[in-house]
């Protein structure tokens, strides 16, 4: 059947005898055309050239369309975060500079990135807390907590990722472990000057929980390398620690000589009658108790010269820590003698 | 769907004016759109310049434009041509003995077998079954083209060409 229809393919009643070429040299000689073809040929320069428009249509194109997008996001983002970067908790940019200090870390690939990138936000949380303590306003107190709350996470991871790196036996982890050291010594004293600013008592509280943080971390950075020198005998820790070890036990003398001269002070006062007899016997006998230990100290500074000499680092960190610990806890108890005092109490 | 070679010369055209690979572009698709235009029209003369002026304005527009199927766009511009054939000539009272197929059909009558019943039977059917069988056997196109070609769905398209054959054999048997 399928035949017999087939048969009629040239029949004249249903289109057939057609000559395509007859046909064109009609049309080309109407309308100007070339009548012989018969010399084209596509060759492989003629596909090369469909394929580079294809794939400047396929590919280029969208690909610049999605690096313009990708360069106005990207662009946008980089603006934000730009001025985010001078904000301070509370502000509607924090955010846009907390997440993109996140996204920062979770990009370090490695523990001395993170430990770098961690030391490099907490000094910014620092520096929002004394911009918070430099412009009094509303809500400064919950600010500020959420500043040195930052602080201190900051400087915590810092101290976790330089353990790790020690624990790893990696190459820089002395040089980090200096470098977070030195710039967590910088905080104290920025800490030590933000609280001399601080308007309100629990501002003061706030910055005086930082100042454990920083204490805690520098004592923890500082056993570090002690460790580390013990098992490297490096001479970069060698040299850090011994000038770091110098400036703490000048400290502790200058502490223990500033103390002695409040004492001296308060003493002069009972002496001259001016305290209150409901407190002499306690301001004697805690007089009495400081003296005792400042007396001990310069045992102990001498032991941790001569230790320090022979290069008995850890002897030296637990005297240095147990000093500053004794000038603290006197630090304190002079400093409410003088309250009382100067409040008449 | 458009192979390699067919978009390479879509190219050349578009961007070069090849007017060659033009010509060899049409040598592939001329059959059926000749026969599409003999059966629409009345006189071999007026397919013959139907197909001139399709073939033109299909110039005009692969070189202005790109096509995503060059039969579709053949046919489309080929049906106006034909449209505008018989708006042009609605006044005109064509005489019966222009009709090609008609001359045809009478010669082919002389002889009854089972070949002269299923050119009757096939002049008999409606245009667009005709059309369909003729795309179909003729031309070799696939259902799916002959559906897209005519505005149907392939499962109507394959029906209507199943019934057409069927009523043919049975024509041819109730002759024997």
């Amino acid at each position: 059947m399928v035949k017999l229809i087939k048969n009629l393919k040239d029949d004249p009643a249903f289109g057939g005898d057609f000559d395509f070429k007859k046909s064109w040299n009609k049309f080309a000689d109407q309308y100007g055309f070339e009548k012989d073809y018969s010399d084209f040929k596509l060759t492989w320069h003629d596909y090369f050239n469909y394929f580079t428009h294809i794939s400047s249509k396929t590919i280029l194109r969208p690909a610049g369309a999605v690096l313009s997008a990708f360069i106005i996001i990207f662009g946008s983002w980089i603006a934000t975060v730009n001025a985010s970067f001078g904000s301070v908790p509370g502000d509607l940019l924090y955010p846009v500079k907390l997440v993109s200090e996140r996204m920062q870390i979770t990009l370090a690939a490695t523990d001395e990135q993170k430990a770098r990138l961690h030391t490099e936000f907490a000094g910014r949380r620092l520096k929002e807390v004394m911009e918070i303590a430099a412009t009094p306003q509303v809500g400064n107190e919950v600010r500020m907590q959420a500043a040195v709350d930052g602080f201190k996470q900051e400087v915590a991871s810092a101290n976790v990722a330089v353990e790790s790196m020690a624990a790893n036996s990696s190459q820089n982890a002395d040089s980090v472990a200096i470098m977070v050291d030195q710039q967590v010594e910088s905080y104290m004293t920025t800490l030590a000057e933000a609280q001399e600013s601080s308007v309100s008592d629990s501002q003061g509280e706030t910055l005086a929980e930082a100042q454990v943080t920083v204490s805690e971390t520098d004592a923890s950075l500082t056993e570090t390398l002690v460790t580390s020198h013990e098992e490297n005998q490096a001479e970069s820790t060698g040299t850090y620690l011994q000038a770091s070890f110098q400036k703490d036990l000048k400290n502790i003398d200058a502490e223990k000589i500033v103390l002695e001269g409040r004492m001296d002070r308060i003493k002069n006062l009972i002496s001259l009658g001016k305290i209150s007899t409901a407190n002499v016997a306690q301001y004697q006998t805690n007089i009495q108790t400081i003296t005792g230990q400042l007396k001990s100290f310069e045992d102990n500074l001498v032991e941790a010269r001569n230790l320090f000499a022979a290069g008995g680092w850890r002897r030296v960190q637990e005297i240095v820590t147990d000093l500053k610990n004794k000038l603290s806890v006197a630090d304190e108890l002079v400093a409410s003698m003088e309250i009382q005092i100067s409040t008449g109490e | 769907m458009l192979d390699v070679q067919e978009k390479s010369l879509l190219f050349k055209i578009r961007v070069l004016k090849d007017q060659k690979a033009f010509a060899v572009l049409l040598s592939k698709h001329s059959s059926a759109l000749q026969r599409f235009l003999k059966m629409k029209l009345p006189k071999i003369e007026d397919a013959e310049d139907a197909f001139s002026v399709t073939l033109y304005r299909f110039w005009n527009y692969l070189t202005a434009s790109e096509v995503e199927s060059v039969s579709g766009l053949l046919f489309t511009i080929a049906r106006s041509v034909v449209a505008e054939f018989y708006r042009s000539r609605k006044t005109e009272n064509i005489p019966l003995e222009d009709y090609e197929v008609a001359a045809v059909d009478e010669r082919l009558n002389e002889k009854i077998d089972a070949q002269t019943i299923v050119n009757k039977e096939l002049k008999n059917l409606d245009d667009e079954t005709k059309e369909m069988i003729v795309m179909r056997y003729f031309e070799g196109w696939k259902i799916k083209d002959i559906a897209k070609h005519l505005g149907k769905s392939e499962n109507s398209t394959r029906v209507a060409i199943h019934r057409a054959v069927k009523k043919i054999r049975l024509n041819i048997k109730k002759c024997e």
